[in-house]
């Protein structure tokens, strides 16, 4: 049991993370760690490099200095496909929805790591192939459930609003079957009270043992769900710790003042 | 595959058994075998560009390939037509293989110009290479398909050998679709990033369709040699190439119907369009207008909304 928790202590490791694109430098030594079964936020200001983790852990960039390891194995360099077959999965901010599928098949993308069926199999409709189509579609099934887009299952994506969206690429997140999950602002574009079932749908995930990363600009839901905050800027950690005691930090408050006075003459 | 493709297939079966009685006119029926001919590339045409969003402006190098593959094997060399057959498949789809692996990491029109050069180029191999292919007069007697002592000689025989083969490959593509293979290609379509992320292999899955749409070019290929017995380049240039993606885009790219029904639009309709003489051109491009105009995308389903909403007047 000890040595289990030992192996599984950082479930994801990124080590002096650098980035550029072009000239410029998006993420500069960032270093910072992710144990299992906990819920950490990644914030900073417009800009800071929070999306660009995402996509370097992913797999869509690859990092230009910098080692990210996931389950002690270096994952850099590798394509997306293959990190999410390790284990990882994510969500988008600016909603990557497949608009051609019906809502019950956008989760069903999602089981593809675990499935094996190819052009063949599927072509023949053999009885494996039949077996597994039948577990992918129960599975998808379920997964509906638990966002609560049940009823919504035939339906295309372009008829449900845009917090059902979002419950639609988280689904289809878990589909894959991922230990950790990256949450690339779950909260944006939602109201109030969609925010507060979103709070209570990643806790629920967490709850399942699945680990959560998100960025997040909602101060509040970040606050009040996630157990450890690692707070970026101008692509540089400045911060990392839990969420009381970034509150009190007196950089980070320095960064948020400004930034939350305009958020608030904005809104007024 | 759903009860509404089941059902429609099973028409379109009925009524490719009944056509050729219906026609019997054999100039006809040698229309309705280019229908099957190039409903196969078009086919695998709607599975690339339609479900997994890769354009190709090449694919009459596929079928060009077939043709040539098949009608040289069994001219030159005295093989039998069944493995000249076998070796368009193989010989289409590796050359998919070799310019696919390179070019499918192009996206949109940089992939449209190169799969266009990559036809040019292979047409004027049809056309340079003259030992081989007879250069631009062609070569002709080319031997007709024989099992055992039974050869498919006429139009009505070979209308069914043909149709066969693509109602199969009709059957597999619908099959292919609604599988976890074909939810992969369509995601790829909606947004290859996410597809990527949820674990699809996006550039394997691009070169595999691409492949496979190359084999049914292939395949198309060697059914036309040996049945026009006679093979020139003029076929297979890249106009071809158009005139393809326009079957597939007249009959609604989204949907595999489109690719048989949008083929029949533009293999039959200029033979009928011959009774307006000079004219017919100007015709045949009006109607297309109209058809992208007021049905676009959904050819296939607007035609059986029609006889479906008709059936049920009429009960």
């Amino acid at each position: 049991m000890e040595q289990k928790r030992q192996n599984t202590k950082f479930l994801l490791r990124v080590e002096n993370l650098r980035k550029e694109f072009g000239g410029i430098v998006a993420l500069e030594k960032v270093s910072f760690s992710v144990n299992s079964n906990l819920i950490k936020a990644i914030i900073g200001p417009n800009g800071a490099g929070k999306t660009t983790i995402f996509n370097i852990v992913s797999g869509i960039y690859s990092p230009t200095k910098g080692k990210v390891l996931f389950k002690e194995e270096r994952i850099d360099n590798l394509s997306p496909h293959l990190i999410a077959k390790k284990g990882i999965s994510r969500t988008f901010q600016n909603l990557q929805i497949f608009p051609n599928l019906t809502v019950i098949e956008n989760v069903m993308v999602g089981c593809h790591p675990w499935t094996k069926s190819g052009f063949l199999s599927c072509i023949l409709k053999t009885g494996k192939n039949r077996r597994e189509e039948k577990k992918i579609y129960e599975r998808a099934e379920e997964l509906l459930k638990f966002v609560g887009l049940a009823e919504k299952k035939s339906l295309f994506p372009s008829s449900l609003t845009f917090h059902q969206q979002r419950l639609v690429e988280i689904a289809r997140a878990l589909a894959t079957e991922p230990e950790l999950i990256l949450l690339d602002e779950p909260a944006a574009g939602l109201n109030a009270r969609e925010t507060i079932d979103m709070a209570e749908l990643i806790y629920k995930i967490k709850e399942k043992g699945i680990c959560v990363l998100l960025v997040e600009h909602d101060m509040d839901l970040v606050m009040d769900i996630s157990q450890e905050v690692v707070v970026l800027d101008s692509g540089r950690v400045i911060a990392e710790g839990e969420p009381e005691s970034i509150q009190k930090n007196e950089e980070v408050i320095a960064i948020y003042l400004g930034e939350k006075e305009f958020v608030k003459n904005k809104k007024s | 595959m759903g009860k509404g493709n089941l059902s429609g297939f099973l028409i379109l079966t009925a009524f490719i058994l009944i056509a050729p009685l219906l026609v019997r006119n054999p100039y006809y029926i040698g229309i309705l075998v280019f229908w099957g001919i190039y409903t196969l590339i078009t086919i695998g045409l709607s599975l690339l560009i339609g479900y997994t969003g890769q354009i190709s402006l090449g694919h009459a190098a596929f079928f060009g390939l077939g043709a040539y593959t098949s009608g040289i094997l069994s001219t030159h060399f005295k093989l039998s037509p069944w493995l000249g057959l076998i070796a368009a498949v193989f010989i289409a789809a590796f050359v998919a293989f070799i310019i696919g692996a390179p070019a499918l990491k192009l996206r949109g029109h940089y992939l449209a110009m190169a799969t266009l050069a990559f036809g040019e180029i292979i047409y004027i191999v049809f056309n340079q290479w003259i030992s081989l292919t007879g250069g631009p007069s062609g070569f002709g007697g080319i031997p007709r398909f024989c099992l055992g002592g039974f050869c498919l000689e006429s139009d009505f025989t070979y209308y069914y050998f043909v149709w066969a083969i693509v109602l199969l490959a009709f059957l597999a593509s619908l099959n292919l679709i609604h599988s976890r293979v074909g939810r992969a290609l369509r995601s790829i379509h909606g947004s290859e990033i996410a597809a990527n992320c949820m674990g699809v292999d996006t550039s394997g899955y691009k070169l595999k369709v691409f492949v496979l749409s190359g084999a049914l070019g292939g395949l198309a290929g060697s059914l036309y040699a040996h049945f026009v017995t006679f093979l020139s380049p003029g076929t297979f240039s890249v106009m071809f190439s158009v005139v393809l993606l326009t079957m597939v885009a007249v009959g609604g790219m989204r949907n595999i119907w489109g690719a048989i029904t949008g083929t029949a639009i533009l293999t039959i309709l200029p033979e009928y369009l011959r009774v307006f003489q000079d004219y017919d051109i100007l015709i045949y491009g009006g109607v297309l207008l109209l058809i992208m105009i007021f049905l676009p995308e959904v050819l296939v389903m607007g035609i059986f909304n029609l006889i479906k909403k008709s059936l049920k007047k009429a009960r």
